[in-house]
C-alpha cells in the first residue's frame, strides 16, 4: 500500500468488527487511508475537519445510530461526505439520510467496483467542499477578530451605505465610523472596499 | 243447681219453724194447765182457810156474845185442834192483849204482846192485832219463818163486846198443815206445789231446783214453767206456786225432734248424693257429647267414603266423605236400593253381581275395584272394601263398605311405571355399559343393553373388566395384615359411599379402549354388590392423542412463526459474516492482482475468511436447531445452557432493534426436568417482544436495555427456577393485560396472537405459572415484566441421569 499515492482518507464506522476489518482490509488493497471505529462516538472523538475524508457507516449500530452520526456532523457544519451501509430493509431510513445530504447507500454485500467508485466520487467531492469549508473557516477566524461595534459597520459598509447614514444609524460620529472602518480594514488585512466585502460575504462572493 | 239447695234450705225452715210452733203451743198448754191447777190449788185454800175462818168466826161470836167461858173455850178449841189438824193452836186474848185462854203448842212459845210485860215482841203481831182491833175483821198474819218456829199462818179474830173491841181470838195454822191438807193431791201429784212468803222463801212443799243457765237457749230445754198467785184471804203474805214436772213430755218433744232432725239429714244427704250423681251424670253427658262430637268430626273428616247397608242390600248409613265424593246428598242415598245412582250405566251388571256377591259374604278381603259416577257424571277409580256389620249384641245387622279414590294412587302408579319405563329406557339407550354383580359371585344382577351387546348375558364381562381395570374387587388395603376378610365386618354403607374408582383399559376382544368406574353398593336385597359402568372412550383416545399432536405442531409451528417474523433480521445477521466475507475475498483477489500480497497476509485474511463463514454456519445451526421438529422430550436440562441458547437467538433480533441485553444467571441453578427446546422457545418469545416493546416505544440508545434474570426460589415451600424478563418499553394497557394470553390477541399489526398464549400453555404444562406486570417509575411506565417459574421438585429423581442425558 506504501507504492500507491495517497487518495485520501476513508473513515469506517461499524460496531461489526469482522465487517469493519474486512472493509478496511477491501480499501487498503486499493491503496485508501482506513482509519476504523467501533462505534459513531469514539469517531467523533478522534475526527479533524482538517483532512480531506470520506465517511462509511453502518446505518444500525448499538449506541449512537448512524442517523444521528450525521444529525451532529451536520451541526458541526462538517464537509465530510457520508455513505451508509444498509441492511436488508433499512431502504426508508438510507432515503432519510440521503434527503439529509448523505452521497449515497450501499446495501451488503458490497460489489467491490461500486464501493470504489463511491469512495472516488466522495473524495472528489470533499476535496471541494474542505476548500470551501477551509475558507469559511478562515473569513470566521477574521471576523471573529472584529469588535461588536466593527460588526455592526461592516454589516452596513457591506449594505451600500454611507459613512454619515451609519454615523446616523448607530447615532455615533462619522469620525467615530471612520476609525472604525480603518480598524476592519486592517484587521480584515483589505486594502480595498472590493477586498472587504469578499472576505465579508465569503464563498458567495464571485471567484476573482 | 241452687234451687234444691233452697228447697232443702226451705224445708228445714218449715221444719224448724213447725218445730218451734208445736213447742211453743205445748208451753202455752202446759203453761195453762199450771195457772189452772195452781188456781184450783189456792181455790182450795182459800176455801179451807175460810171455812176454818168462818169456824174460828163463830166461835168468836159465842165469846162475844158470852156464851163460853174460857173453859168451854178450851173444849172448843181442843175439839176444833183434833178435828183440824192444820190448826197448830187457838188462844183467847182479851183487848189487853192478856191470854184468857190458849191451847195447842204454839202458843207457848208465842210471844203475845203484853201490856204489863210493856213491850211488844214483835211489829208485824202489834200491827195485825192493831188491824184486827180497827177494821173488827179477821187479818192474816203469815208469821215468818224462824229458827224456832215452823212456819205460821196467824188469824186474829176480832172480840166484839157490845160493839166495843173485847179482844181478839188468835188461831194459828201450821202451813205445813194447810198444805198437807189444802192442797188436793192430784194436783201435788203432777206439780211440785209450794207455799212461800212474800218474800218467796219457801214455807212448806216441794221445790224442783233451777237447771243450769247453759240450757236455757235450746228449745225444749225447761223454762219455768211455775206459776204463782197469792193465796187470797191471806194476801201477799202466802204464796202458793206450782211447778210442772217435765219428764215425759220432754222424751216425747225431744224423740220428734231427732225424729225430725234424722230425717231431714237423711233429706239432705240424699239431696247431696242426688247432687253428686246428677253432677257425675252430667260429666258422663259431657264426655259422651264430646267423644260424639269427635266421632262426628272424624265421621265428617275421614278421607274414607263408608256405606252400611242391611242385610236386603239397602243403604242406612252413608258418611259425608261418601257423599262428598260421590256428588250426592246423604238424602239420596239412604234408603236406597240397588241400582245405586252412583253406579255408571256401563257398569250396572257387573256391580250387581258385586253387590250380590258382598250380599252373600263372598267379598274379597283385598277390596276390589270398581268405577264410581259422580252426580255431575264424571266417573272416578275407587277401592271398596266390605266388611260385616255387627253390632254390640254381636248379630249381623248388615255390611259396611269402605271406598277410597285411588284416581290419584293409580295415576302415581302409572307415572312410576312411565318413569321406571323411562329410567330403564335411559339406562338402555346409555352408551356406557352398566352390569351389577354382587361379590364372589357369579351371578349378574344387572345388566343393560350395551353390557348384554358386549358380553352376553354372563358375569364374565363383568369380572373381567374389574380384574383388567386393576381395581380391586374387594376394598380391603394390601398392607393390613388382618384385612383379608375384612369386607365381611365392614359395615354395608361405609363401602357402599367409598369413592368410585376408575381406570382405563383397552379391550382387546373389543378392540375399544374403555374407562371402568367400579364402585360398592347395596343391592335392593341388601347384599354388597360391585356397579362397573364401562364407558367407550375409544373415540376420546383418539381425540386425545390427535389434540397432543395439534399442540405439538403448535408449538413447532410457532417456532417456526417466531423464526419467520425473524428473517429479517436473520437476514442481517447472517449478512454480516457474508458481507466480511466478500470483503477478505475482494481484497484478496484485488491484492493478488497486483501482486502486492505476502503469503502472510494471505493466510490471515482467508483465516478471517474462513471464521466469518463458519460464524454463518453457526446462526443457521441455531435456527435449525430450534424450528427442527422433535417429539415433545422432557429431559433433566441444565438451565444455564438452555438460558445462553436462547439468549443466542434472541440476540439476532435484539441488535438489529439496537437493544442491548443483560442478563444475569445464578450459579449452581438445579437441574430441571424440561423439554429444553419449549423453554428456549419461552425465553426467545419473551425476549423478542420485549425488543419489540422498546423499539415501539422508541426509547433513546440509553435506555434500550432488556434484563433477563435466571434466579432459584421458592414457590409454596417447593423449590422452582423464576425466570424474568424485564423491558423498558411502553408497558401493557390494562385492556391488554386482561388478553394477554387470548389466542389470536395481539398488539401487533403484524403478529399471530401465538406467542404468548403458547408461552403460557407450555410453562403450565411444566406445573409453572407465568405473570406479566407493569413496572412503573412514579406514575408513568418505566416497562414491563414478565416472569415465569418452573418447579424442579420433579426433578430429583432424574438427579444421577442428568449429567448422562443432556447433549
Amino acid at each position: 500500500m506504501s507504492l500507491i499515492p495517497k487518495k485520501g482518507t476513508v473513515y469506517v464506522v461499524d460496531d461489526d468488527e469482522a465487517v469493519r476489518d474486512s472493509l478496511q482490509w477491501l480499501l487498503e488493497g486499493k491503496g485508501y487511508r482506513v482509519r476504523c471505529f467501533d462505534s459513531a462516538e469514539s469517531f467523533l472523538s478522534r475526527y479533524d475537519a482538517r483532512e480531506v475524508a470520506c465517511l462509511i457507516a453502518d446505518i444500525r449500530m448499538g449506541g449512537m445510530t448512524g442517523l444521528e452520526l450525521q444529525n451532529r456532523l451536520i451541526e458541526g457544519k462538517s464537509p465530510l461526505p457520508i455513505v451508509f451501509i444498509t441492511g436488508h430493509g433499512d431502504v426508508p431510513m438510507a432515503v432519510d439520510t440521503m434527503k439529509k445530504g448523505a452521497m449515497d447507500f450501499i446495501q451488503k454485500p458490497f460489489k467491490e467496483d461500486q464501493l470504489v467508485s463511491l469512495v472516488e466520487r466522495m473524495l472528489d467531492h470533499a476535496k471541494d467542499s474542505f476548500a470551501d469549508y477551509q475558507l469559511a473557516v478562515n473569513r470566521d477566524a477574521l471576523l471573529s477578530k472584529l469588535t461588536l461595534r466593527e460588526s455592526q459597520v461592516l454589516e452596513r459598509i457591506v449594505a451600500g451605505r454611507l459613512n454619515k447614514q451609519i454615523a446616523d444609524d448607530l447615532g455615533i460620529s462619522i469620525k467615530t465610523v471612520e476609525a472604525h472602518r480603518a480598524n476592519i480594514m486592517e484587521k480584515l488585512s483589505a486594502n480595498t472596499v472590493a477586498d472587504l466585502l469578499k472576505i465579508a460575504l465569503g464563498q458567495n462572493a464571485p471567484k476573482v | 243447681m241452687l234451687a234444691p239447695l233452697a228447697a232443702v234450705l226451705l224445708f228445714f225452715a218449715a221444719i224448724v219453724a213447725a218445730f218451734g210452733y208445736l213447742r211453743a203451743e205445748e208451753i202455752d198448754r202446759e203453761q195453762e194447765a199450771v195457772q189452772r191447777d195452781v188456781e184450783y190449788t189456792q181455790q182450795r185454800l182459800r176455801l179451807r182457810l175460810l171455812e176454818r175462818q168462818e169456824q174460828l168466826t163463830r166461835v168468836a161470836r159465842e165469846i162475844s156474845n158470852r156464851e163460853l167461858d174460857p173453859e168451854e173455850f178450851r173444849a172448843r178449841a181442843a175439839s176444833m185442834l183434833n178435828q183440824y189438824p192444820e190448826i197448830q193452836g187457838l188462844g183467847w186474848v182479851d183487848e189487853r192483849r192478856r191470854v184468857r185462854a190458849g191451847i195447842g203448842t204454839s202458843l207457848h212459845g208465842l210471844p203475845l204482846p203484853s201490856a204489863t210485860a210493856g213491850q211488844t215482841a214483835r211489829p208485824d203481831t202489834e200491827q195485825a192485832f192493831a188491824t184486827a182491833r180497827q177494821s173488827n175483821q179477821p187479818v192474816y198474819l203469815q208469821r215468818l219463818r224462824s229458827a224456832e218456829f215452823a212456819p205460821l199462818l196467824q188469824i186474829y179474830i176480832p172480840l166484839m163486846e157490845r160493839n166495843r173491841f173485847a179482844g181478839v181470838l188468835l188461831a194459828e195454822l201450821s202451813v205445813d198443815g194447810l198444805y198437807r191438807y189444802g192442797v188436793p193431791d192430784e194436783v201435788s201429784a203432777r206439780y211440785a206445789i209450794s207455799l212461800l212468803d212474800s218474800a218467796g222463801a219457801l214455807l212448806a212443799g216441794t221445790v224442783i231446783p233451777l237447771r243450769k243457765v247453759s240450757f236455757d237457749w235450746l228449745p225444749w230445754s225447761p223454762r219455768s214453767n211455775a206459776y204463782s198467785m197469792p193465796v187470797s184471804p191471806v194476801g201477799n203474805g202466802l204464796l202458793v206456786r206450782g211447778q210442772a214436772y217435765r219428764a215425759s213430755q220432754g222424751v216425747v218433744g225431744s224423740g220428734f225432734f231427732w225424729l225430725v232432725i234424722t230425717l231431714s239429714s237423711m233429706t239432705a244427704w240424699m239431696l247431696i248424693a242426688n247432687f253428686r250423681h246428677t253432677r257425675r251424670r252430667l260429666q258422663a253427658q259431657q264426655a259422651l257429647m264430646s267423644e260424639t262430637n269427635f266421632r262426628r268430626a272424624m265421621e265428617n273428616s275421614m278421607l274414607t267414603g263408608m256405606r252400611a247397608m242391611d242385610l236386603q242390600g239397602r243403604i242406612t248409613y252413608v258418611n259425608a266423605a261418601f257423599c262428598q265424593m260421590t256428588g250426592w246428598d246423604e238424602s239420596d242415598l239412604v234408603g236406597r236400593t240397588a241400582p245405586f245412582p252412583y253406579w255408571p250405566e256401563q257398569d250396572r251388571e257387573l256391580l250387581t253381581s258385586k253387590l250380590e256377591e258382598e250380599l252373600s259374604g263372598k267379598s274379597t278381603p283385598g277390596g276390589f275395584q270398581v268405577r264410581v259416577k259422580r252426580r255431575d257424571n264424571t266417573t272416578f277409580d275407587a277401592r271398596l272394601y266390605v266388611a260385616p256389620l255387627i253390632d254390640a249384641m254381636g248379630t249381623q245387622t248388615g255390611w259396611v263398605t269402605s271406598m277410597t279414590d285411588i284416581t290419584e294412587p293409580n295415576r302415581v302408579r302409572e307415572q312410576l311405571s312411565a318413569s321406571h319405563q323411562r329410567f330403564t329406557t335411559v339406562l338402555e339407550a346409555l352408551d356406557a355399559s352398566i352390569s351389577v354383580a354382587p361379590l364372589g359371585s357369579d351371578e349378574l344382577l344387572f345388566a343393560n343393553k350395551l353390557y348384554r351387546q358386549w358380553f352376553g348375558t354372563l358375569a364374565n364381562g363383568h369380572l373381567q373388566l374389574v380384574a383388567e381395570a386393576g381395581v380391586p374387587s374387594s376394598p380391603t388395603s394390601s398392607d393390613n395384615d388382618d384385612s383379608v376378610d375384612a369386607l365381611a365386618g365392614l359395615p354395608t354403607d361405609s363401602i357402599a359411599d367409598t369413592e368410585t374408582e376408575s381406570g382405563e383399559i383397552f379391550d382387546e376382544s373389543l378392540g375399544k379402549w374403555l374407562e371402568v368406574r367400579t364402585r360398592y353398593l347395596s343391592w335392593v336385597d341388601g347384599r354388597l354388590a360391585q356397579m362397573v359402568i364401562a364407558t367407550d372412550i375409544t373415540g376420546r383416545r383418539i381425540a386425545e392423542q390427535q389434540a397432543a399432536t395439534q399442540a405439538e405442531r403448535a408449538q413447532n409451528s410457532s417456532r417456526l412463526i417466531t423464526m419467520g417474523e425473524m428473517a429479517s433480521s436473520v437476514a442481517h445477521e447472517l449478512n454480516q459474516p457474508l458481507t466480511a466475507i466478500n470483503n477478505y475475498c475482494n481484497g484478496m483477489i484485488s491484492r493478488i492482482k497486483a501482486q502486492q500480497i505476502t503469503e502472510e497476509d494471505l493466510l490471515g485474511a482467508l483465516d478471517k475468511t474462513a471464521r466469518q463463514a463458519h460464524r454463518a454456519g453457526q446462526i443457521i445451526q441455531r435456527i435449525r436447531s430450534f424450528v427442527k421438529r422433535s417429539e415433545p422430550n422432557r429431559t433433566p436440562s441444565d438451565v444455564t445452557v438452555m438460558v445462553s441458547e436462547a439468549i443466542e437467538l434472541a440476540e439476532i433480533e435484539l441488535r438489529r432493534r439496537n437493544v442491548r441485553l443483560n442478563h444475569f444467571i445464578a450459579p449452581d441453578l438445579p437441574v430441571m426436568l424440561v423439554d429444553p427446546i419449549l423453554i428456549e422457545q419461552v425465553l426467545v418469545n419473551l425476549l423478542r417482544n420485549a425488543a419489540e416493546s422498546i423499539d415501539a416505544a422508541q426509547r433513546p440508545t440509553a435506555q434500550r436495555l432488556v434484563e433477563l434474570r435466571v434466579v432459584a426460589s421458592q414457590i409454596d415451600g417447593q423449590s422452582a427456577v423464576d425466570f424474568s424478563v424485564r423491558d423498558s418499553g411502553k408497558g401493557l394497557a390494562p385492556e391488554v393485560m386482561a388478553r394477554l394470553y387470548e389466542a389470536f390477541f395481539s398488539t401487533k399489526s403484524d403478529g399471530m396472537g401465538i406467542g404468548l398464549s403458547l408461552c403460557r400453555s407450555i410453562v403450565e404444562s411444566h406445573l409453572g405459572r407465568m405473570t406479566a406486570e407493569n413496572i412503573y417509575n412514579g406514575t408513568e411506565v418505566a416497562g414491563c415484566r414478565f416472569s415465569f417459574w418452573i418447579p424442579v421438585a420433579n426433578v430429583c429423581s432424574f438427579g444421577d441421569s442428568a449429567s448422562l442425558t443432556r447433549t
